[in-house]
């Protein structure tokens, strides 16, 4: 590489900001931009924050896009006209589902449609059994007329599913094979080719949703090489994959639902990378925005990659089988609006305010009261610190709406009654995020209180020390520019692909050497399709196999040496189902359910250390004192306020205090104690024992 | 910042008030604590049952047994009692003395939960201080607990609880922390798989102490005082909602009936389902004096687990459907029912399938509310579980039990079609077994599993469809099932129509076929069993539904053409689009003027047909929808109508039960056109037709026809065939001058005419009356009222005494007046 390409870019097209980091491999240093996001056409947003940096592309080696455009196309809908192609006999797959009522007790449930109509689920004749082999021969006669059909339909796109075709694709293949020769230009995916894992509903949805994307998706990728290109780059252009590892563009193009959660997951790689800087062995990535909050669990440096994720839900919407880095999500941010259901009781979301109309500080038409009013109300955020001023805040009104809507009503009066109500709004949202974080925790065995909390997004680190403290955490620790953490994260991230099979043996020695021999080709095949894509130096391995008890449809993951025995597969195997389970059973034997190769191809980002900021001399000063409510006190209290750009290394502060900054506010309860760290991150020690006197 | 808003919030909060904020996040946490065990239980059990048909439940319940808050996704047949059921037995032959903290006790005995045996509910007491709290209860299926048949609960044919299993009083499973080693051995003795079943009882403890865990943190935490004001404030807000939701109903007593096919015992013995809701004051009260004696055969409850249970799950669904469950959604809801019904069974009755009826009976509660509810029930659900298992021996030796249950359509609402296909009401997030899955596990092949199209009850809102499912057996196994309301199919309402009834039969290598109904079925390598659920029943009349709805769901193959046509009325053409001409004939057959057909002068051309065995709707969809219009553009035919025969006043019919009328204006023209074009292109046949049965006659105009007045409706006449020993001429005379006029005076008759047959017909055979008689309806319900009263008989009488013999049919119109293709001009 020339020394002209220089930098790094990351790209993070997000609901309302387009996020920009670049990083400068000559400087070290890192810069950030934001740009509102452009719904109509999201590659115009983004080139905008590219020009506004003023940092010519043409320089740029790497650059790296996390988009919301497969997620938001398949929740609105807006995909291409998509056909399925199944076995005989199960066109309805899709349609069926698993026929359950996630809302038991909602008379009008139902489930969101599928995305392809029945008059486009066609059948051919072709059946392969449970153990791959072939019962019905493909009856490759009706493909034709199939493609006729489709023609005349004129879809854009077709996904190919058929029963057991996890276990053997041969039929899927040769489908995709013909149709495409039969029908150029049309994109063609088949199930198998993007899971082989089984379970038909949720392989066919994750076919039928790549599909309906992929039509489209090809006309965004290219637009946005071409926009690029234009600009001179000449670099790799890869994708954000929900991974947690970035894809090549045909690699995206082939299989865009692999972007499903593109977005992010930047925030956790980043998070990810902090932990392994600062020794963190546990962390709880804490993401909390304007409509939700996102919490996943980082142990040794690395976040789990689970297989399925729910478009649009559990309840109404439907799964889809790709590594998805495992994110919860709550539906509580900073618009999350207060309000008193019939009985007069407070009750927060699930409703927001957005970014339109907003809060009711933002006086731009917000009437009803938020997370983010009441913490304009306690005095918590600034009326004149917010975006560092750009928007000035307007705390009267929020106050107002907090006492009239809110406090009045339950009773409680007077400056106390509404410093109450607005606290009782935090304490909602406090309790919605921490049953979240008990929930993933508790559902993989593990005690939250061995964690730290580390926070970012606009409203993470306002509310980490009491979120930390209703948990038992003791430690928060939250990155610099956290408000464009997740941009920043895909600076980090590497190149990566999972590649897996069913296995679906009971472990013995034979199947154990059968493993290994699965595994060889895996890694084989993986080489192969990066080769295909990038430069493979410093291609690391990993072998991974989703191992249950036999007859157990829950499988733990394993790591899965290639010098692996039958008793230290096993051993690894009962250690991990011990933490996440709480018991053995011992005399039952293990099932080989799925072996899996993480391949994964290390990029060169930036340093942490450049996050340390410009080191000043002397003690910290604060720029300003405003009272702020403190539910621990339950009073407000003279608070100092710090601008964190003037905070050096090494700075001590004890709580009450407000770090501020452009695109977030860190709050330090009375108690807290904050160290400014080596990379410039703020590590918060919580004082867990006033921890009853909140809420 | 203003002054004085700081200056304030240094006085304390009031300390005589709990506050109203902290409750609210109490109660955050209380809820929380059930949905976290359900995901441990789940994940941590070994049996199919609990991790994909949930069959669990998770709860605290306090320490009088009232139901605090309950898991959100395990079956909804347990969230009315069954965790406080147990505890409550605990209480009395225990006593909360001798509950101690670590202990675990179980309990499944139907006297005490009132269902099958399987359930098993293990709690531990939560206590504070000394004081108890409550209890926190783990549901299980168990998979096996011994009996007649592999998993305990699924035969059909038990005749009392102890051919069922083994069942549990309270007994201390684990004491202050130690495994009570004998029940262990006792439980594993007693089930067919005791590695599975040893699995799921690991989960269901570890829920109830990481429960108990849990409820102790938030004491710890907010202390005792304040966790009890939380739960009594959930009562009470649960309690006030459903007085809001209960008040806005109109007082009175509403009434509903259904009924099941039988108990598996007494076959063929119909089991009644007949409630009153009594409505008023703010309380619901659930008559069920009107269910069925205790049955012969497993599908008994006792009253808590039957009746109570049904009663607070309609509830629920009906008033709170958005809230999560506590006692408090059921302090308002009463059940009515005496001892010995079948959801009030004696302890030792059969109650393997006790569950089997609940969503039937829901379902009947539900709709009983619909006058009261306006628009917002919808019409009946599949409803049942539609449970089938396969056992037998995998090649290992090991026995296998493979379990699913159906999916099927929901019932429309007054504003949507019906979703699904779904599991009944009483089954909530239960999930179909996947087909992968299944085959992957035993040994047989699916091979189709899709919707059954027309299955959805048609009305201005479909119902939804129903499912069809094909297993292939690879070796010999055990087909165990039970199909039910194939008498009473999903209902229909406003007008619309029920969905298909549900269905199951085997088809043997050998060629043999049986219909399945409940029982068990032997089967071999190579037979199949196609096991179909019902669809939900329509909403409002068919023909109000918009006809590009319905040609979407045409296009969908949600309907065939033919029900497009016969229950819609409405004509999709080749092309896939709604045909608008034919479609208007179809739908205006209610209300069409059937004298607007007889023209003066113009003979009629009378054709009655028969259809074979079993093509009715064939036939009546080729009849109505092409056949008619083929003749209509043959010159010389100006008009046709479609007729439905019935036989009238006492009188049968036994002709061929469908007549077409056709208007010729030149009448051999019409008959050498019909002639050359029959079987033709342009006037193709059906094989659904029973030529042997075909009658052809050609009228022609007699007399003058009397005119009471404008038809004001229409859509039937009725009809005199006439025949007498000269041909008919002796009886011109009175039938001119008196009959006709006895006819007109029929209530709901607005015109009456009358014909002979012509000189000339297309067959050799004398035709089959010599005369007819029409006499225009305009209100059918007025005429069917007085067709007993004896007018018409009178009448009879005096053609009999004249001479003639006659015949009185009443004509219902299945469709309007086709005028010939040149006459309208709406087509496509």
């Amino acid at each position: 590489m020339s020394d002209r390409k220089r930098y790094l870019f990351a790209v993070d097209t997000g609901g309302t900001f387009t996020d920009l980091a670049v990083y400068d491999a000559q400087t070290g240093q890192t810069r950030f931009g934001k740009t509102l996001t452009t719904s109509a056409d999201l590659v115009v947003g983004a080139m905008k924050g590219l020009s506004d940096t003023g940092i010519s592309v043409a320089e740029a080696h790497v650059f790296t896009h996390g988009t919301t455009y497969v997620i938001n196309s398949l929740i609105e809908r807006r995909g291409g006209h998509t056909a399925l192609v199944t076995t005989r006999g199960f066109r309805d797959v899709l349609e069926i589902g698993r026929g359950n009522r996630a809302e038991p007790f909602n008379l009008r449930y139902r489930r969101n449609p599928p995305l392809i109509t029945r008059d486009l689920r066609l059948e051919v004749t072709e059946r392969i059994d449970s153990r791959g082999g072939v019962v019905t021969p493909l009856a490759e006669d009706e493909l034709e007329q199939i493609a006729a059909r489709l023609a005349a339909a004129g879809v854009q796109a077709v996904a190919v599913s058929f029963i057991n075709a996890y276990r053997n694709p041969a039929h899927e293949d040769a489908t995709a094979t013909i149709l495409r020769k039969l029908l150029p230009g049309v994109f063609v995916s088949t199930g198998s080719s993007l899971t082989r894992e089984l379970m038909e509903y949720e392989r066919t949805a994750t076919v039928a949703a790549n599909a309906f994307v992929g039509a489209r998706m090809t006309g965004y990728i290219d637009g946005f090489s071409a926009e690029l290109d234009k600009l001179g780059f000449k670099g790799n252009f890869y994708l954000m994959g929900s991974n947690g590892g970035v894809m090549s563009a045909p690699a995206a193009t082939r299989a865009p639902i692999a972007l499903v959660e593109s977005g992010p997951v930047g925030g956790c790689i980043g998070a990810a990378a902090y932990a392994k800087a600062l020794g963190l062995d546990r962390v709880v990535a804490f993401d909390m925005g304007g409509t939700t909050a996102k919490c996943a669990l980082i142990e040794q440096a690395t976040f789990d990659v689970v297989n399925t994720y729910f478009v649009n839900g559990y309840e109404r919407g439907f799964p889809v089988r790709t590594p998805v880095l495992d994110i919860v999500e709550v539906g509580a941010g900073g618009g999350s609006l207060a309000w008193l259901d019939e009985n007069r009781r407070m009750r927060l979301g699930p409703r927001s305010a957005g970014s339109e109309p907003g809060p009711i500080a933002f006086g731009r038409g917000g009437t009803q009261p938020t997370v983010t009013d009441a913490n304009v109300v306690l005095g918590r955020i600034g009326s004149h610190s917010f975006l560092d001023g750009r928007l000035p805040l307007d705390v009267l009104a929020a106050a107002e709406g907090v006492q009239v809507q809110l406090s009045e009503p339950l009773g409680l009066h007077g400056a106390a009654g509404l410093d109450r109500a607005a606290q009782g709004i935090l304490d909602l949202a406090c309790v919605a995020m921490a049953n979240v974080i008990k929930e993933i925790t508790i559902e993989r065995g593990r005690d939250v209180r061995d964690y730290q909390l580390f926070a970012f997004g606009g409203g993470g680190p306002i509310f980490a020390s009491e979120l930390a403290r209703s948990l038992g955490i003791r430690n928060v620790v939250i990155p610099p520019n956290p408000g464009a953490f997740s941009s920043f994260g895909m600076l980090l991230a590497p190149v990566r692909r999972d590649i897996a099979a069913a296995f679906m043996s009971t472990l013995n020695e034979t199947s154990l050497a059968n493993a290994k021999a699965q595994f060889t080709q895996l890694e084989e095949d993986g080489r192969a399709t990066l080769a295909e894509e990038m430069d493979l130096e410093g291609l690391q391995l990993r072998r991974e196999a989703d191992i249950s008890y036999a007859g157990q449809s829950h499988s733990v993951k394993v790591v899965f040496p290639a010098d692996a025995s039958v008793q230290s597969v096993r051993q690894a195997f009962e250690a991990a189902y011990r933490t996440r389970y709480g018991h053995l059973n011992e005399d039952s034997a293990i099932n080989l359910a799925v072996l899996r190769v993480v391949c994964e191809v290390p990029m060169r980002g930036p340093d942490l250390s450049s996050g340390a900021g410009v080191p000043s001399t002397g003690a910290a000063k604060p720029v300003d004192t405003r009272p702020v409510y403190f539910a621990s006190m339950r009073a407000r209290v003279p608070t100092a306020v710090y601008r964190r750009s003037e905070l050096p290394v090494g700075t001590r502060i004890d709580g009450p205090a407000v770090i501020e900054e452009f695109s977030s506010t860190t709050l330090l309860a009375p108690g807290d104690r904050l160290t400014v760290g080596d990379l410039g991150e703020l590590t918060i020690r919580c004082d867990s024992d006033t921890s009853s006197a909140s809420a | 910042m203003n002054a004085p808003i700081f200056a304030d919030t240094l006085a304390a909060p009031s300390g005589a008030t709990v506050d109203p904020i902290q409750l609210q996040v109490v109660k955050q946490r209380i809820v929380a604590v059930p949905n976290l065990i359900e995901k441990n239980v789940e994940r941590t059990a070994f049996s199919v049952l609990v991790q994909e048909y949930k069959d669990y439940a998770v709860g605290f319940v306090d320490a009088d047994g009232r139901l605090v808050a309950q898991s959100r996704h395990s079956l909804p047949a347990f969230v009315a009692n069954s965790l406080g059921l147990a505890v409550r037995a605990g209480l009395r032959e225990i006593g909360a003395a001798e509950m101690h903290s670590g202990d675990v006790m179980i309990v499944s005995e139907a006297a005490v939960l009132g269902k099958h045996i399987n359930d098993v509910v293990a709690y531990t007491p939560v206590r504070a201080q000394g004081r108890l709290l409550g209890f926190f209860a783990v549901l299980v299926h168990w998979i096996d607990v011994g009996g007649a048949v592999i998993g305990s609960c699924f035969s059909p044919s038990t005749t009392d609880v102890f051919q069922e299993g083994t069942q549990f009083p309270t007994v201390k499973l684990v004491s202050r922390g130690q495994r009570v080693r004998d029940i262990f051995r006792i439980i594993e003795t007693n089930t067919r798989f005791p590695k599975l079943l040893m699995g799921d009882l690991a989960a269901q403890l570890g829920g109830c102490t990481m429960g108990h865990d849990m409820v102790q943190e938030i004491v710890a935490q907010y202390g005792a005082e304040t966790v009890l004001a939380a739960v009594e404030e959930m009562f009470t807000d649960a309690d006030r909602a459903m007085e809001r939701a209960l008040s806005a109903l109109p007082a009175g007593t509403y009434t509903a009936s259904s009924f099941m096919d039988d108990d598996g015992v007494r076959k063929g013995e119909p089991i009644h389902i007949d409630v009153s809701v009594i409505i008023g004051d703010g309380q619901m009260t659930v008559d069920m004096s009107g269910l069925s004696d205790q049955l012969a055969g497993p599908f008994n409850a006792g009253r808590d687990g039957g009746a109570v249970a049904v009663a607070r799950m309609a509830a629920k669904i009906l008033f709170a459907g958005d809230t999560p469950v506590n006692e408090g959604d059921f302090m308002r809801v009463h059940v009515d029912i005496p001892d010995g019904k079948f959801l009030s069974a004696r302890p030792d009755a059969p109650v393997g399938g006790a569950g089997n009826t609940s969503a039937t009976v829901v379902d009947t509660i539900i709709s009983a509310l619909a006058p009261a509810m306006a628009g917002q029930v919808p019409a009946g659900h599949h409803g049942i579980y539609g449970t089938h298992t396969i056992t037998g021996r995998l090649p290992s030796g090991d026995r296998y039990l493979s379990l699913d249950a159906m999916s099927g359509g929901w019932g429309a609402f007054a504003d949507a079609d019906g979703p699904g296909p779904y599991r009944s009401i009483t089954h909530g997030d239960v999930r179909d077994v996947p087909v992968e899955l299944q085959e992957a596990n035993y040994p047989y092949r699916i091979e189709a599993k899709q919707l059954r199209a027309d299955s959805g009850g048609a009305g201005k809102f479909r119902g939804g469809l129903g499912i069809e499912k094909v297993y292939r057996f690879l070796q010999d196994s055990t087909l165990l099932a039970k199909v039910e309301r194939t008498g009473c199919p999903p209902w229909g309402l406003n007008g619309g129509m029920p969905g298909s009834s549900p269905a199951g039969s085997v088809d043997y290598q050998d060629g043999r076929h049986v219909t399945m109904m409940k029982g068990q079925w032997p089967v071999t390598a190579g037979d199949t069993a196609r096991i179909l659920s019902g669809g939900g029943g329509g909403y409002g009349n068919p023909h109000d539904r918009d006809p590009a709805s319905v040609a979407q769901d045409v296009r969908h193959s949600y309907i065939t053409a033919e029900a497009a046509a016969l229950d819609y009325g409405v004509v999709i053409a080749a092309e896939g689009n709604v045909d608008p001409g034919r479609t208007a004939v179809l739908r205006s057959a209610a209300s069409a003027d059937t004298g607007a057909l007889f023209c003066p002068g113009q003979d009629l051309y009378f054709v009655m047909t028969r259809p074979h065995t079993g093509q009715e709707r064939s036939y009546n969809h080729w009849y109505s929808a092409t056949h008619i219009h083929d003749l209509l553009a043959i010159p010389g035919i100006s008009g046709a109508q479609r007729f439905r025969l019935e036989g009238a006043a006492g009188h049968t019919h036994d002709g061929p039960p469908y007549l077409a009328i056709y208007a010729f204006t030149d009448t051999k023209l019409a008959v050498d056109g019909i002639v050359a074009r029959r079987g033709t292109q342009l006037m193709p046949s059906t094989m659904a037709l029973d030529r042997s049965a075909s009658v052809a006659i050609v009228y022609s105009p007699a007399g003058n026809p009397l005119q009471l007045r404008d038809a004001k409706g229409g859509g039937a006449m009725l009809m005199l065939g006439i025949n007498a020993a000269d041909g008919g001429a002796c009886l011109d005379e009175p039938l001119q001058l008196r009959w006709l006029a006895a006819l007109a005076a029929l209530p709901g008759v607005n015109a009456a005419r009358w014909y002979k047959s012509s000189d000339f017909q297309t067959k050799t055979e004398p035709p089959r009356y010599h005369r007819v008689v029409f006499a225009h309806i305009d209100d059918v319900a007025a005429l069917r009222q007085s067709l007993g009263s004896g007018e018409l008989q009178l009448l009879l009488e005096e053609v009999g005494r004249a001479g003639g013999e006659a015949a009185v049919m009443l004509c219902d119109a299945l469709t309007g007046k086709v005028a010939s293709e040149g006459q309208h001009n709406n087509k496509g």
